[in-house]
């Protein structure tokens, strides 16, 4: 087994995980903010989407912190499932007769929910290639050192989930939300 | 109120990543799951009338 000696150990593979941190943060933001200015209703499959976005940056957080470790990519494999299951149920949702709109209007051509969908895709091929691709930095919880951008990202990355914090319990106080995520006609109907 | 969980979860390990400790992190990161999973267990488990 060779050690690896070096001042700032997987630089490249740390960058490349401060832009899909960035990445999502530009996601959350553009979700909030298309919610706030839509006003749409409280969507509960929309903020469990939301959920799993913070969680997959938590993978990517801790890889640009302590360097890429398989756990990491692991954190972000299973949020991006998660993630998947949430938007791909939203998407079968919305293709039912009688189904009311949720998520406020189009995104560029696409439902905000598609894009989300499509993200937690690109963010599993992203954890494969980066698994298959970046190998040789093992596993250690030594801290980094971690430069001014980087910091701003994670940052950005903390600022989006308290705000989400915020927007949630605004919106659906102490009990569940109950918003428009999900279709309301019953079986056999 | 389970709605807003996994963000508070989810910003405290946010917090303990950007410090660098992972122990905390990743348990507050495991709490965040099992939070999303009750919220999956609430709101995916309605049936879906496919239009196929």
């Amino acid at each position: 087994m060779s050690v690896i000696f070096s001042l700032n150990p997987a630089r490249g593979s740390r960058i490349v995980n401060t832009l899909v941190l960035l990445a999502i943060s530009v996601m959350l933001y553009v979700a909030f903010a298309w919610q706030l200015l839509f006003d749409a209703a409280p969507c509960p499959l929309c903020l469990l989407q939301r959920a799993a976005f913070a969680m997959a940056g938590v993978g990517l957080l801790l890889n640009i912190r302590l360097g890429p470790s398989p756990l990491h990519y692991a954190m972000v494999i299973a949020a991006s499932l998660g993630g998947l299951a949430a938007a791909g149920n939203q998407l079968l949702a919305q293709a039912t007769p009688g189904a009311s709109p949720a998520g406020g209007p189009p995104l560029l051509g696409m439902p905000v929910y598609s894009w989300s969908f499509l993200a937690f895709c690109l963010l599993l091929g992203f954890c494969v290639l980066m698994l298959a691709a970046d190998r040789k930095w093992g596993d250690n919880a030594l801290k980094k050192p971690v430069a001014l951008p980087a910091l701003i990202v994670m940052a950005l990355f903390l600022l989006a989930i308290l705000a989400n914090v915020a927007v949630s319990s605004l919106e659906c106080g102490l009990d569940g939300c109950q918003g428009t995520s999900t279709v309301s006609v019953p079986v056999g109907s | 109120m389970i709605m807003m969980l996994p963000f508070l979860t989810s910003a405290l390990a946010v917090w303990f990543g950007m410090l660098g400790k992972r122990r905390p992190c990743f348990t507050l990161w495991l709490a965040t799951l099992l939070v999303f999973v009750a919220g999956a267990r609430l709101h995916l488990a309605e049936p879906l009338v496919l239009a196929l």
